[in-house]
């Protein structure tokens, strides 16, 4: 094992210790399904190959809005973590495969109480189909699908069930549709555009914190549009490749349904401006960072909405040999 | 790389534990207590509530609902604009501390007493909800109660029934017809908020959309309508509003009293009233703040006081009751319906 891969190990271990102190010490509880969707695209290369991704995002929720207007003075404060394992396999250039296992954990606190919790969220499997890939294009769709294994019976300090999206999983089938582009321009070979496209349709849990004595309820999360442009240049550096990668994203969001019928205030439009950068000291290893801040809402009524995104993913690729696409 | 495979195994396993406990301090079903979503006080209670006079008021529509409090001949209006919002405000009035308790899911407003043993408190939003009613917690002990059932269903206050004063809702041309020198919550809260709009869409007007689940479903009447619940000691009996579509008084038992149940769809009221020593009652039309007079020419004011006649200055006993959805009312109380 080279020292590199020691690093990350213990970088690794130090994380999954911390996520373990946290739940340990949580006063249980929150969160609602995990931020997969601008971390789908699967590198593809000549031959079989395997890479591993982590992801840590902080999502800082403390944005009180009610349509298009920002409110002051809302009573709570709320922040989610994600922690995302992800492993891909190539099986050529045309078709790839990918596995995620993310964790949850969440944060709500008003002037009287504190919850937080912390736990498994809903495994997804994606299937990735590349129509073409060159060195001026690509072309890629996948579908996958996000099943019900996330905890959702998360309890507050009351052993009251905390509501479905402070839930680690959702509890219900999801389904995972995507497509993406790029293209390098000849005349600016570094500079690489690219537009992605995601539809997220969510199945409904049937039987939320039901029990024995409590058939429960029923919940599903909004359907959901996720479009994203943006371009990002290739630095070339003495110890690798830098890569600044600028966006915009507009998501498109359903009402949330409960009980069958579409729950107030939530769905709605955002308009936000993610921001990022890679650094690939080879064609195995990348190191990246991301944030994302909103520029517009267009809410259904009041909602506490992502004052700002913060990310840091770690992608490792264990058999390489010719690939185009170091960095996502 | 089996390290991380051991990580990831002790944490799929490590996280799963089922911290579920079985719980016996709460007087109503643990698992139908819900949690709404906003969190303790993340729907924030107006504890310092500001007043204007009712010719200062220009937020308000004439077909806006307000719940109104009497006391020593001072009367207050909280708009449902407000109580929308902010579901619970502590206030005081002459000698009285209480707190207007207004659920938007049933539509049930209540005048809380404040002093409980002596003590006084103040209520606080808990976020929890019960039949999707709202469940207030008190600040002195942390004790929750549920607002339809008016007792203290977990804490160390469990058992307890609150004490409440009566209240009038109505609309907001009839209250200030009724009452045009009384005192008006404004909008100075304390948080902002658009209090012009509805914060739960078409909530109020579709029947079938009940955000969160009840125990007991009663479709006899349409879920939404709203109707005065008459709380007797054993029996609970509903008056529904459209049988006021003309102004109408009913008289009524209610397990041995004999009430008066007078309303007004057009005007956008119900009360209920011990008859005691009134007469054969009749609605009077258009003459606010009277509603009704007897065949000995009693005149019965809207907040149950005698204004003219053989018994003037009477106040009238107020029938513990309250107006709310008739779902809600049906989810909580096995009720009789008037026909």
């Amino acid at each position: 094992m080279s020292g590199i891969q020691k690093n990350i190990i213990k970088t690794l271990l130090l994380i999954a210790l911390f996520m373990l102190s946290e739940n340990m010490n949580a006063q249980t509880c929150c969160a609602a399904g995990a931020p997969i969707g601008s971390y789908l695209e699967i590198q593809t290369g000549d031959k079989r190959l395997f890479s591993f991704q982590f992801r840590y995002e902080y999502n800082n929720v403390n944005r009180l809005v009610e349509n298009e207007n920002r409110i002051e003075n809302d009573p709570r404060t709320r922040y989610g973590q994600s922690f995302l394992w992800k492993l891909d396999f190539s099986l050529n250039k045309k078709l790839a495969f990918s596995a995620i296992v993310p964790f949850v954990h969440q944060s709500r606190n008003t002037i009287s109480e504190q919850q937080s919790s912390f736990g498994i969220g809903d495994f997804s499997f994606i299937t990735q189909y590349t129509h073409f890939k060159g060195r001026f294009r690509s072309l890629n769709i996948s579908a996958g699908i996000k099943f019900p294994t996330g905890k959702t019976n998360h309890r507050a300090d009351s052993q009251i069930l905390l509501s479905p999206d402070m839930q680690s999983g959702t509890g219900s089938f999801d389904f995972i549709f995507r497509s993406s582009a790029s293209k390098t321009f000849s005349s600016l070979p570094f500079l690489t555009s690219y537009a992605s496209a995601l539809f997220r349709l969510n199945g409904m849990n049937n039987d939320f914190g039901s029990t024995s004595t409590f058939v429960g309820r029923q919940f599903a999360f909004g359907d959901e549009v996720n479009s994203q442009i943006g371009a990002r240049y290739l630095l070339t550096l003495k110890s690798g490749f830098l890569t600044p990668d600028i966006g915009l994203k507009i998501r498109w969001a359903n009402h949330n349904l409960e009980q069958q019928q579409a729950a107030p205030n939530s769905g709605g439009y955002w308009l936000s401006l993610p921001l990022g950068v890679s650094f690939a000291p080879n064609e195995k290893k990348s190191i990246a960072f991301t944030a994302e801040l909103p520029l517009y809402q267009k809410l259904s009524g009041l909602q506490i909405t992502t004052a700002f995104r913060l990310g840091f993913q770690i992608n490792y690729t264990f058999q390489k040999n010719k690939t185009d696409d170091i960095l996502n | 790389m089996k390290n991380l495979l051991f990580l990831t195994i002790l944490l799929l396993f490590g996280c799963n534990k089922d911290d579920n406990q079985a719980q016996t301090d709460w007087l109503i079903p643990f698992d139908e207590v819900l949690d709404g979503g906003p969190g303790k006080d993340g729907i924030p209670s107006v504890d310092a509530p500001q007043f204007d006079n009712v010719s200062d008021i220009s937020f308000l529509n004439d077909n806006d609902l307000v719940i109104g409090m009497f006391h020593n001949g001072v009367s207050k209006a909280y708009p449902h604009q407000i109580l929308d919002w902010h579901e619970i405000v502590n206030d005081d009035l002459s000698d009285i501390s209480y707190a207007l308790t207004y659920c938007p899911l049933t539509g049930t407003g209540i005048a809380w007493d404040r002093v409980i043993d002596g003590s006084k408190t103040s209520f606080g939003v808990s976020g929890k909800l019960y039949n999707t009613n709202l469940m207030p917690y008190d600040r002195a002990t942390d004790s929750y109660w549920s607002q339809i059932r008016l007792d203290c269903v977990n804490g160390t206050q469990i058992n307890k029934v609150i004490n409440t004063y009566p209240i009038i809702e109505t609309t907001w041309s009839t209250w200030k017809a009724a009452y045009p020198n009384s005192e008006v919550m404004n909008l100075t809260t304390g948080s902002n908020r658009n209090y012009g709009s509805y914060p739960y869409g078409d909530y109020r007007t579709n029947h079938s959309n009940i955000i969160f689940p009840v125990s007991n479903t009663d479709d006899r009447l349409p879920a939404k309508e709203r109707a005065l619940i008459v709380m007797g000691d054993q029996t609970k009996k509903v008056y529904s509003i459209e049988l006021f579509a003309e102004d109408r008084a009913i008289e009524d038992t209610i397990d041995g009293t004999t009430i008066i149940v007078i309303g007004s769809k057009s005007k956008n009221f119900i009360v209920a009233y011990e008859k005691g020593n009134l007469t054969e009652v009749v609605a009077v039309t258009d003459q606010l703040p009277t509603i009704a007079t007897d065949t000995n020419g009693n005149r019965i004011n809207l907040d149950g006081t005698i204004e003219s006649g053989p018994l003037q200055d009477v106040q009238l006993t107020t029938f513990n009751s309250f107006i709310g959805y008739f779902f809600a009312l049906g989810a909580f109380y096995e009720v009789e319906i008037y026909e």
